[in-house]
């Protein structure tokens, strides 16, 4: 009796166990439509609905955007005299025919495009053939879009709560874009390669190049939409009457030729030829030019933001509406390389994005004076000593915070 | 006077390291799901850091990162979790009996640390060299060595499993649960170190593990506990009853891997298969409570594991039902983006949050009542006189 309920018992049980394994198959075989395959064919590209940040608040932001609440602090922005325009207001058919014109330019997440008007599907080392993009948007989905989101505003579900914020790719400005309106493909590319030091932005040093092209077209892809989107948007919802929109779709088109327009301008070599650092403690530096950079960085206005050579908390509005903190120097963590090159071509044209001016008026010996004393800053035992009792006034001897 | 009624298998300060064990892993639990909830798993993009990274980098906890300090807080957890589980499984092998299998289990546990560690720091190395862009340089010979020492340690456990000497099993267990604990910070870490070629699918490893390995710290913690003379299920309870308490832990575990699966790649399949596979636990867990119930040997061995497995299955439907509707059901400007692409309030992670841990908590009590059910009468020590 015992031994026939345990039986009854035990045939229950390979039945349940039948079932689950049948599912752990069938689920297994699922698992094809996962992040590999990209985007769904049926999905289309959202339009806008955070505000446009037109103009940031002229005041200085105390703090970042609260953790995870990066589009109501933005929202909040009017309030602190900032300019915004709200995508709600428009409604209906303007609404409907931007979308429309967009798609046509653009495409769709899993079948991209960028069909501009008299313009060719190449930009200099940036193919954005469909083919092309078609690659480019699955790797993205895969390995971007969880922070850059969905149509690159950098608000993918990690983007809220990562700071600094992913980038928003929308308003089509980069930061490594160096004395010009857009950034060359090498440098999107560096940056892939490369990642970028201080943030959440990882490297991807080990996926193919053909790889790493695409998803540079890709994100060029989203730019040129998000900026001609916001352009468009901006126009619509103008109340000053100075941008009359009468045809939408034409007015994308022709948007769309001017963005195109400026990606094809090569940038010219802005860099100044400049000694590379040896980033060896030991070798000494050329200590009357950094001392010469010291004097200029306290005279030329630098410390007005780089408070005690950044070390004092600081923010400042960025195009995008959100506050970033000014780097603090001591610390060696340069998200735009570390060379004197790299700090030479900031301080000559600056970072707009970010409301570091560019200083034109610098020679260019004084702005390799000002990049030396900045490469070596991080670096205590590499500054001369006078400049070092300055700049670490309570250092101890011999101890460095930083070592290269 | 000691209770000659009751059998320890192992001394208490087993039992406490064990216990301390399993709350330091609930905590990296809750740590762990919500890096995948806040999606937070690369805002550190470096791995592997040092366990005093935090401590070296307080900025991180004052600073505006959230991520970042999840991510770390997380981390340092884990470091934690493996040193504990080092300790517990210092402290089993201390309690065996055979002088020369005592000495080789202690000195296996710590040459396995000791080893890791080197891999550990040689994956620094490695990372250090991918960043000035040196490429991949695996160390390969330090990744031997833990496999090895790991592997002896293995052997050296299933010495203590055929001896059969008093607390053999928690041996066992302490052994690979602390392999599993290392094998889970690797999973952990190479998620990050090799984020751009299969981070989404480590990650949905290393989550599913997780599972295994907090299952198998219950599990010590379980073999530590003092038991009575005739505290185990008459048989006919056992028959009733033994094999639903196996289907249950296997279903949830199926269930808790389609979870994870949905969490961290969203198919259509893991979403179908999660939804059927929870009516299935549901009513599995419910009939397998109902049976052990039915007598009262059952309510009187079960009856407070039945009633605790019930309540937190509510609880987990609960929190499943507002998860789903958390995370699928969307207005506004939200519903135009695909459920894994769409913003993450507070209030929706913590309770997908919720979810993942009571699921957790759902397999470890099933794991639980199994073994209460399964296990075998304690032979007392005769007492003279």
């Amino acid at each position: 009796m015992r031994r026939a309920s345990r039986h009854q018992t035990s045939e229950v049980g390979s039945r349940i166990a039948g079932v689950g394994l049948a599912l752990l198959f069938s689920s297994l075989v699922g698992c094809d439509s996962g992040l590999s395959d990209g985007y769904d064919p049926e999905l289309r590209y959202p339009l806008r609905s955070d505000p446009l940040v037109l103009q940031p608040p002229p005041d200085v932001p105390v703090s970042p955007a609260p953790p995870g609440r990066l589009n109501e602090w933005i929202a909040g922005l009017s309030e602190r005299r900032g300019k915004l325009a709200d995508p709600h207001e428009l409604v209906n058919s303007p609404r409907l025919e931007l979308q429309k014109a967009l798609e046509e330019l653009f495409g769709t997440p899993s079948a991209p495009l960028v069909a501009v008007p008299g313009r060719p599907t190449e930009l200099p080392g940036v193919d954005l053939s469909a083919v092309h993009l078609a690659e480019g948007s699955r790797h993205y989905r895969r390995l971007c879009a969880q922070c850059h989101g969905l149509t690159g505003d950098g608000r993918g579900p990690a983007g809220a709560w990562v700071y600094p914020h992913p980038r928003d790719f929308r308003q089509g400005v980069f930061k490594t874009a160096i004395g010009t309106s857009k950034p060359p493909s090498e440098a999107l590319t560096r940056i892939l390669r490369v990642g970028v030091p201080g943030s959440s932005m990882p490297l991807f040093d080990l996926i193919p190049d053909e790889d790493v092209r695409s998803l540079v077209a890709y994100t060029v892809h989203l730019s040129v939409r998000g900026e001609v989107e916001f352009r468009v948007m901006k126009a619509l919802l103008d109340e000053s009457g100075e941008s009359d929109v009468a045809d939408i779709a034409s007015e994308c088109r022709q948007t769309a030729g001017s963005v195109f327009d400026q990606w094809t301008r090569t940038p010219t070599n802005t860099r100044l030829p400049m000694p590379e650092s040896s980033g060896d403690p030991s070798i000494a530096s050329d200590h009357a030019s950094v001392r010469r950079g010291y004097q200029l960085f306290t005279t030329a206005g630098c410390a007005s933001c780089h408070q005690d050579y950044g070390r004092t908390e600081a923010y400042r509005y960025d195009v995008w509406g959100a506050a970033v903190r000014v780097p603090d120097l001591t610390r060696g963590i340069f998200r735009w390389g570390k060379q004197p090159a790299d700090f030479a071509a900031h301080i000559r044209h600056g970072i707009p994005a970010s409301g570091m001016p560019a200083h034109p008026t610098l020679t260019d010996d004084q702005v390799r004076d000002l990049s030396a004393f900045v490469a070596e800053l991080a670096y205590p035992q590499r500054l001369p000593a006078d400049i070092r009792d300055l700049v670490y006034p309570t250092a101890i001897a011999g101890r460095s915070p930083n070592s290269p | 006077m000691t209770d000659t009624t009751i059998y320890r298998p192992v001394p208490s300060l087993v039992r406490i390291l064990a216990q301390l064990t399993v709350l330091s892993a609930a905590a990296l639990l809750v740590l762990g799901g919500l890096v995948t909830t806040l999606r937070a798993g690369m805002s550190d993009t470096r791995w592997p850091t040092s366990p005093t990274h935090l401590a070296e980098n307080p900025d991180i906890l004052r600073g505006e990162n959230t991520g970042l300090k999840i991510e770390h807080s997380h981390r340092v957890l884990g470091f934690l979790t493996g040193g504990l589980a080092t300790l517990l499984a210092l402290a089993a092998w201390q309690t065996e009996p055979s002088r020369t299998l005592r000495w080789t289990g202690l000195l296996l546990v710590l040459v396995l640390v000791v080893i890791y560690g080197q891999f550990h720091r040689a994956m620094g190395v490695a990372w250090s060299a991918r960043e000035a862009g040196g490429g991949l340089n695996w160390p390969r010979a330090d990744a031997l060595a833990t496999a090895a020492a790991s592997l002896g340690l293995l052997l050296a456990a299933v010495f203590a499993a055929r001896a059969r000497r008093q607390g053999w099993a928690v041996r066992v267990f302490a052994s690979v649960a602390l392999i599993s604990v290392m094998i889970q910070g690797l999973l952990g870490g190479f998620r990050v170190f090799l984020d751009q070629i299969m981070g989404t699918e480590l990650a949905a490893v290393h989550g599913t593990f997780a599972q295994l390995v907090f299952c198998l710290l219950t599990a010590v913690v379980i073999l530590t506990a003092p038991r009575r003379a005739g505290d185990t299920l008459p048989p006919e309870d056992q028959a009733r009853v033994g094999w639903w308490s196996l289907i249950v832990v296997g279903i949830l575990l199926v269930q808790l891997v389609w979870g994870v699966w949905l969490r961290h790649v969203g198919s259509p399949a893991s979403q179908r298969l999660h939804v059927l596979t929870a009516f299935v636990v549901t009513g599995a867990a419910a009939w397998m409570c109902v049976l052990a119930l039915a007598t009262p040997s059952g309510r009187a061995r079960l009856g407070f594991l039945a009633y605790h497995l019930l309540g937190i299955l509510v609880l987990q439907v609960i929190l499943g039902v507002e998860s789903w509707m958390g995370k699928f059901a969307a207005a506004g400007p939200q519903a135009a983006v695909p459920p894994p692409l769409r913003d993450v309030s507070a209030h929706a992670a913590g309770i997908r949050t919720a979810h993942v841990l009571i699921g957790t908590a759902l397999l470890a009590s099933s794991v639980a009542f199994a073994m209460r059910v399964w296990r075998k009468p304690v032979e007392l020590p005769a007492v003279d006189g």
